[in-house]
């Protein structure tokens, strides 16, 4: 599945993440620390790009680590990358705590607007997802405007009808839009 | 799988349908499951260019709101090493600050780890704790057969191949070395795992094929 070599850092970093997220599901702090000095700058980032404020990403962060301490034992190394799992667990649980929050962007969306310019650093390579960082070259393969609503339902967890809302369009010319470019998704990453 | 299906499967990962009918739909229906995971992987892969430092301190802040009841080993770690960061901390953290980008040093003790790889790639991944002489063992894709796969080490500096027994080739595993296992084991050494007859090699050298290997390395 993976082209890198056995001993590459990206190959290294996979193994030590693994086995640090199996001794945080036998209940081991030591361990929880070590998954945070190695993932907590690019979980960071995901929570901030979620938040948008620091603190906000930070009260943030405090749960995502309390919910890997909690849910660690469930990782199972044979069946995926240990950093999809916790991008996963951070979106998700970041996502959630937008959502009880109220706090929800309610701003509308011009979706001729630019979205952030993400570009790897060194760092964020080193511990990127492999096959799985596919989509980041898939999704510019989109029209501008739908590779942009699949950013935001992303990042910022909107339903079908938030986002219709936001962009000022029929629920139905949404829907049917980003049906159309998931199934362009999903021809790109098979 | 219809396109229908997979679309909701989709949707589901990316939160744009009535989470409770799909959460629903994916615990009765593996297949669905499998495809809603499929998806939440490749959307994961858009964080793949994020990253930004946190503040120093945010760690001790989510230590401070774990449970206490963790085991005696992590516990004792855990001591020396709150100790130790009170002792630096305001040094550190004010050079913390002034460097965002530099990464939190290894803790005292951090493990070194082996990614264990054969032809189809990794096979499995292991630490090694030497404060707690504690060998965790992490099976990515290791198929022993009808019989069990056998953990051996080689030593820096040794040709000699020494066994740590059979491990369990399906799911996580720890184990604690005793002393003689304890001192052959460090960073630079190597381990391979072969396969055997169940319960291991009957003669104590590896019998059969040497389908995985990896060097201990501080990372």
């Amino acid at each position: 599945m993976s082209s890198e070599s056995p001993q590459s850092p990206a190959s290294l970093e996979r193994a030590a993440l693994s086995v640090a997220l199996v001794r945080v599901g036998n209940q081991d702090r030591a361990a929880l620390q070590e998954v945070y000095r190695r993932t907590s700058r690019k979980l960071f980032g995901i929570c901030l790009r979620i938040f948008g404020e620091r603190a906000d990403a930070e009260d943030a962060m405090q749960e995502v680590y309390l919910t890997i301490w909690h849910r660690a034992g469930s990782f199972d190394p044979a069946r995926g990358n240990p950093i999809t799992w916790l991008a996963t667990l951070t979106r998700n649980r970041a996502i959630d705590i937008l959502r009880a929050s109220g706090r929800r962007p309610t701003a509308p969306i011009e979706l001729a607007d630019n979205v952030a310019d993400d570009r790897p650093d060194a760092e964020t390579v080193l511990i990127s997802q492999g096959d799985d960082a596919r989509i980041v070259g898939c999704i510019e393969t989109l029209a501008k405007s739908d590779a942009t609503m699949i950013r935001i339902a992303f990042f910022e967890g909107t339903t079908y009808a938030d986002l219709a809302e936001r962009i000022t369009l029929p629920l139905g010319t949404v829907k049917s839009r980003i049906r159309r470019a998931l199934l362009k998704l999903r021809e790109c990453l098979s | 799988m219809s396109d229908d299906d997979d679309l909701l499967a989709a949707e589901h990962a990316l939160g744009l349908v009535d989470d409770a009918a799909a959460a629903a739909r994916s615990a009765a229906d593996p297949a669905f499951a499998e495809r809603v995971a499929w998806w939440d992987a490749r959307f994961a892969g858009l964080t793949g260019p994020l990253g930004e430092e946190p503040s120093p301190e945010l760690w001790r802040r989510i230590a401070a709101r774990l449970p206490s009841n963790d085991n005696a080993g992590g516990l004792l770690r855990w001591k020396v090493i709150s100790g130790g960061l009170a002792a630096v901390s305001a040094i550190a953290l004010f050079m913390l600050a002034q460097r965002p980008q530099i990464e939190l040093p290894p803790q005292p003790g951090a493990p070194v780890v082996a990614s264990l790889s054969g032809e189809k790639g990794s096979a499995l991944a292991i630490s090694y704790d030497s404060t707690a002489r504690r060998l965790t063992i992490a099976p990515v894709q290791l198929d022993p057969g009808k019989g069990d796969a056998e953990l051996w080490v080689i030593p820096v500096g040794s040709k000699e191949v020494i066994s740590l027994g059979v491990i369990d080739a399906k799911k996580p595993s720890s184990r604690q070395l005793n002393p003689a296992q304890a001192r052959l084991v460090a960073a630079g050494a190597t381990f391979a795992i072969s396969l055997e007859p169940t319960g291991g090699s009957p003669t104590g050298q590896a019998t059969g094929p040497i389908v995985a290997s990896g060097k201990l390395v501080e990372t």
